[in-house]
């Protein structure tokens, strides 16, 4: 069972040039992250793609770490999670062409991978199931799938406005059960 | 009833920007607020680990093996091989930082240099909101300019703005982008879009752009196959950087 400790020490490692700490790091987390691309980019090359610049991202800001306030697996997740996002954005924007989506094999972790300890991080998954379930949805797609204001407006037949509206109270009602 | 009334827009701007619901504007006023203001940090490192819980849901999945290598060669780069301990690669030098310049580097407390350090480790968005970006330009044009493309850069982002003023890929064909460090091989930025557009390029990839030049190729849907050009290089052009 790897623990946020190790995950830290492993990052501070990486901050003073340790690659052996990176192959580390990649074989406790990669999994994790990859299943956050796969998930986010529905689409097998461009995960690879997005775990790759993830990891690269994570070697060469691993000194500046500690600063930042999270804990260390929300913070390779935010930096995976971004990524993805950016790259979703970049391919609406250049593209239009949102069809390519590849048949994703089923990749389970085999037994060397490590477990990582999920924390208490799973309450969110509570609090979301008190809201409504359209607003919920809204939520998951703007995390996960990177929707703007626009495109959840669009998907959800509402005015701007209301989109606005209606998420802002959504994340109010959140951080009211998170916060219990 | 919270249903009743408008909702403060102050109070769910963190989660906002940490969903990436915030436009431009709103996301470097924020990270501004977050540079001096440390509750903005507390709300935001807060919703970032709420919101990162939602991958808890996501099943794991293993990464090709041979994705590895081609993650240690991008990270560690060829050089690498030589130095035991190389630190991570420096950004290009600057004028002179935009803390140093307000006066304000000697004068400030560790935990505000780190927290503002901090904000450049977590953006992903956006670069430095203060200090005026470095930009550069290449204007890459055919010999008889049946093909001409800017494209522009923005220093400390991962998206290069092309524009396509004439001309378009053979038919069943595609053009794309490679940048190319003196006598170094071309390194793909990828393909370019069929008309103007963004592209995302790799973040280990920004730092060629600096002293380099780019070309465009003529290759098969899909890009090169072998990863260096394989048909005809239509244009060069040097990348020119503003400040």
């Amino acid at each position: 069972m790897t623990t946020t400790d190790d995950i830290e020490a492993m990052i501070a490692a990486m901050a003073q040039g340790d690659r052996g700490a990176f192959e580390d790091l990649y074989a406790a987390t990669s999994a994790k992250l990859f299943g956050v691309c796969l998930r986010v980019l529905s689409n097998r090359a461009e995960a690879e793609d997005a775990l790759q610049d993830a990891f690269v991202k994570i070697w060469r800001n691993a000194d500046r770490y500690k600063v930042n306030g999270l804990s260390p697996m929300t913070w390779l997740i935010t930096i995976t999670r971004n990524l993805c996002i950016d790259k979703i954005r970049a391919r609406k924007v250049a593209t239009g062409d949102m069809d390519e989506v590849a048949a994703l094999e089923d990749h389970a972790p085999g037994p060397e991978a490590l477990a990582v300890a999920a924390s208490d991080r799973a309450r969110i998954v509570g609090c979301m199931n008190g809201l409504e379930p359209d607003k919920a949805v809204a939520v998951r797609r703007a995390y996960l799938e990177g929707e703007t204001y626009q495109e959840l407006a669009d998907a959800f037949e509402v005015p701007l406005n209301t989109m606005r509206t209606w998420l802002r109270r959504s994340l109010l009602k959140l951080r009211e059960c998170l916060s219990q | 009833m919270s249903d009743d009334i408008e909702p403060n827009e102050d109070e769910t701007r963190a989660a906002e920007y940490v969903l990436g619901l915030l436009n431009a504007d709103e996301a470097a006023a924020f990270e501004l607020l977050m540079a001096t203001d440390p509750a903005a940090r507390a709300d935001y490192a807060r919703w970032a680990e709420d919101f990162a819980g939602l991958t808890d849901e996501i099943a794991e999945a293993e990464p090709p093996a041979e994705l590895l290598d081609r993650i240690r060669s991008a990270a560690f780069g060829t050089a690498a091989l030589e130095e035991p301990a190389p630190k991570p690669v420096p950004s290009p030098p600057r004028k002179s930082s935009w803390m140093e310049r307000l006066g304000l580097l000697p004068a400030m407390g560790g935990g505000l240099v780190a927290a503002m350090i901090a904000l450049w480790a977590i953006n992903v968005y956006l670069g430095p909101v203060i200090d005026p970006p470095a930009t550069a330009t290449v204007q890459l044009a055919s010999a008889d300019d049946s093909l001409v493309v800017e494209v522009g850069y923005v220093e400390n982002s991962e998206i290069l703005q092309v524009t396509r003023l004439a001309g378009a890929a053979p038919e069943g064909q595609v053009l794309e982008l490679w940048v190319i460090q003196g006598d170094s091989a071309p390194v793909s930025l990828g393909i370019l879009p069929d008309d103007s557009g963004e592209m995302v390029i790799a973040d280990y990839k920004v730092g060629l752009l600096r002293g380099a030049q780019c070309a465009i190729s003529v290759e098969p849907p899909g890009g090169s196959p072998t990863g260096a050009p394989t048909g005809d290089i239509v244009a060069v052009a040097p990348v020119v950087w503003v400040g």
